[in-house]
């Protein structure tokens, strides 16, 4: 899928852990590894919302678009 | 396919083997041969003439209606003279392969019969095509209608010999099978067809009680039993197909026979039609299942 998500990217730069964010978001643990690993095929705005609260950031931080290369 | 749902399907068809075996080994064990009557001399009695006489009244003491008494005599004793005797055989339905005895000839005929083809039955009309036999050779009356003026018509008949014989009492095309190669050959397409259209009814079944059982354990969005449907619609569309394919390799086969004065039989049956709403229903299903288990994942992966 060409939509990149750099959540990784984001909590190595805020020296945060997958267990915080997911403690201070509400979500998941499972449901977070789905969304790192690139696996989810949705995402809810009002999770994207309090990532970006927790994480200090904009959504465009957080997703990419990298055109399919042939 | 995925390699889970490949697993689970073949193991599907392990089941309806493992029981297409154990149901045909307790067939040998009990009966595999219907056996027919034995030849006598009285037997040709039992023969009958097709009951139906001209659909148009006719006066007792008319030349046309005792002209009909001395055909229907001459028939009789034609018949007489050619008594075939089912003496055992096997088939499915509408083929299979059956001994006949021929007073005409001492030995016993194997023969392919089928009732896929045939007359047009109780007909006696005059332009109807009637078999007959006569020295053990078999013949086809075909009418010539001549036209002499503008309502009045002239009815000629002309034998034809034919290469196969007719069961009057069965209603089913005897085709002869002189070499033994084509005996063997007949032999392994009968039990082909037979191990065949078993395999798809049962499987059929078969899957339809396992996705009863996957639903009832919650396994209802898993790949191999949405699989199953399709499977399901296939054997359903199949199982009424199949018929009709063995009457295409029998047609190709004896062309040269089947495709004189003869009409081909098969109806669409009544079971044949609700097998194919049947088969749409699955293949309905299939895809609403196939629709659900995509719904389902966009769910489970949404964050």
């Amino acid at each position: 899928m060409p939509i990149i998500i750099n959540l990784d990217v984001m909590l190595a730069r805020r020296k945060m852990s997958l267990t915080e964010l997911s403690e201070r978001v509400g979500i998941t643990m499972s449901n977070l590894s789905i969304l790192k690993t690139g696996k989810a095929k949705a995402i809810r705005l009002e999770t994207l919302e309090s990532i970006c609260r927790v994480l200090y950031c904009q959504p465009g931080d957080i997703l990419e678009f990298r055109a399919d290369q042939l | 396919m995925k390699l889970v749902s490949r697993k689970y399907i073949v193991l599907d068809a392990i089941v309806v083997t493992v029981i297409i075996v154990l149901f045909f080994l307790l067939m040998w064990t009990t009966l595999s041969y219907k056996t027919g009557v034995q030849a006598s001399n009285d037997d040709w009695a039992s023969y009958e003439m097709p009951s139906e006489r001209a659909d148009f009244d006719l006066m007792q003491d008319s030349i046309i209606h005792l002209q009909n008494q001395v055909n229907y005599i001459k028939r009789k004793k034609e018949i007489q003279q050619a008594n075939l005797l089912s003496s055992g055989g096997q088939g499915v339905e509408s083929f299979g392969i059956y001994e006949y005895q021929d007073s005409t000839q001492a030995a016993k005929t194997t023969y392919l019969t089928t009732k896929d083809w045939g007359f047009i039955i109780g007909s006696d009309h005059f332009d109807a095509t009637i078999y007959h036999s006569k020295g053990g050779k078999s013949f086809i009356r075909y009418p010539i209608i001549t036209k002499i003026s503008k309502h009045h018509f002239k009815y000629r008949y002309e034998d034809r010999e034919v290469g196969f014989k007719y069961d009057l009492r069965e209603k089913q095309i005897l085709l002869p099978l002189q070499k033994p190669y084509q005996k063997l050959i007949a032999n392994t397409f009968l039990w082909i067809i037979v191990i065949i259209s078993f395999f798809v009814m049962l499987f059929g079944i078969v899957l339809f009680i396992r996705f009863l059982i996957a639903v009832s354990l919650n396994r209802i969005f898993e790949e191999y039993n949405i699989l199953r449907l399709l499977l399901i619609s296939l054997s359903c569309f199949l199982t009424v197909l199949f018929p009709y394919l063995v009457a295409l390799v029998l047609y190709v086969v004896y062309n040269k026979e089947l495709s004189v004065g003869l009409v081909f039989l098969k109806k669409f049956s009544s079971t044949d039609f609700s097998l194919i709403v049947a088969g749409i229903f699955f293949a309905v299903l299939y895809r609403a299942f196939k629709k659900g288990k995509a719904l389902k994942e966009e769910n489970e992966l949404t964050v």
